[in-house]
């Protein structure tokens, strides 16, 4: 049975993308900028669209390579007569299969959406959600740095609630599970640490707030990107074999750069903002 | 691997996306009412009591997680 379903499901979380975050007044007076909304709409189809024509096979190519393996199996077998009778053969139904591709509507049609590619899909579409959901909780231009302290923490939150559904699943490792506790909890120490400068620290020492809530506010983001791709991926940690322990949650090099770990010494930090 | 076998993946995963999403909306919406108090009682800053509140919440998810894990 191909999975048609895909497209559909594709199809409603692109939609829900676009519109749905329009239902939430709440989220509404925080997104204002919709254009972003649009363009990951856009990009979603788009995505859509190539991910199912890449993933069908048209009559000819499904011939094409039916022909390959006979005739490499007539020539595996010294077969040569059989291996040119059957090129000869498939020389006519390529001709027909080629004008029905390039005549009807409905070749396109029986392929369907490879199981890896639509989980690569709805990883992509996930990602978009995020986008958005992002754009409410990490809209830093729009809140005060007490305000993005206390956004960090709610998303730390969130974060950590994930982690803890998707290892008690099954879908993440017990050493992706320690790195996302790991970073969670340097994300809040830093949004703690930004909300004490800002509450005791003098005028010269909130200069160095800026840099300590992006800081924090990386380590959330893309602890929200990674994980919006192991949830999307059909990989039960039991089962699959692609984990890298030494590359926990599969956190880049950079990102582990612009972190807040290790914490230095309070003056090292504000001072090494300034 | 049957049909329905690979359908019940997908909504499993499909299922898993939609929680994240609800935790990620959910963030979102917390956020917003919290803004959106303070700029109605012309606040810039988290009260005692919120920045208490939020930061509690934060610690505590992150100590269910650390608990899952049987480490502090």
């Amino acid at each position: 049975m191909k999975f048609a379903i895909a497209p559909l499901i594709a199809a409603a979380f692109t939609v829900a993308a676009l519109f749905g975050y329009n239902f939430s007044p709440e989220i509404q007076a925080t997104v204002n900028d919709s254009a972003v909304l649009i363009t990951n709409g856009v990009l979603a189809l788009i995505t859509i669209y190539l991910g199912y024509k890449g993933s069908t096979k048209s009559n000819a190519e499904k011939t094409e390579d039916a022909v390959e393996v006979a005739v490499e199996d007539a020539v595996a077998k010294a077969d040569y007569r059989n291996a040119k009778e059957i090129k000869t053969a498939v020389a006519v139904d390529k001709a027909v299969d080629k004008y029905e591709d390039e005549h009807a509507d409905v070749t396109r049609n029986q392929g369907g959406f490879a199981r890896f590619e639509t989980f690569i899909l709805l990883a992509l579409v996930s990602l978009f959600f995020l986008a958005a959901a992002g754009c409410a909780s990490l809209k830093s231009g729009s809140l005060t740095p007490d305000q993005r302290a206390a956004a960090v923490l709610i998303d730390a939150k969130a974060v950590a609630n994930t982690c803890g559904e998707l290892y008690s699943k099954d879908r993440i490792s017990r050493a992706d599970a320690s790195a996302c506790l790991q970073y969670v909890t340097q994300a809040i120490e830093g949004a703690n640490m930004a909300h004490f400068v800002i509450t005791t620290g003098s005028a010269e020492e909130q200069t160095g707030v800026d840099k300590i809530l992006t800081q924090a506010e990386e380590v959330i983001k893309i602890l929200q990107q990674v994980i919006a791709k192991i949830t999307a991926e059909d990989k039960p940690v039991s089962k699959g074999v692609s984990y890298k322990p030494t590359q926990p949650l599969g956190i880049p090099a950079q990102a582990l750069g612009l972190s807040v770990h290790p914490i230095r010494a309070f003056n090292d930090f504000v001072g090494a903002a300034q | 691997m049957s049909g329905i076998t690979e359908i019940g993946r997908a909504l499993a995963v499909v299922s898993d996306i939609l929680s994240l999403v609800k935790n990620a909306t959910q963030a979102s919406a917390e956020i917003t009412a919290l803004i959106s108090k303070a700029n109605a009682e012309g606040r810039k800053d988290l009260t005692p009591q919120e920045w208490a509140s939020v930061l509690g919440s934060a610690q505590e998810a992150r100590d269910n997680l650390a608990a899952k894990l049987g480490v502090k």
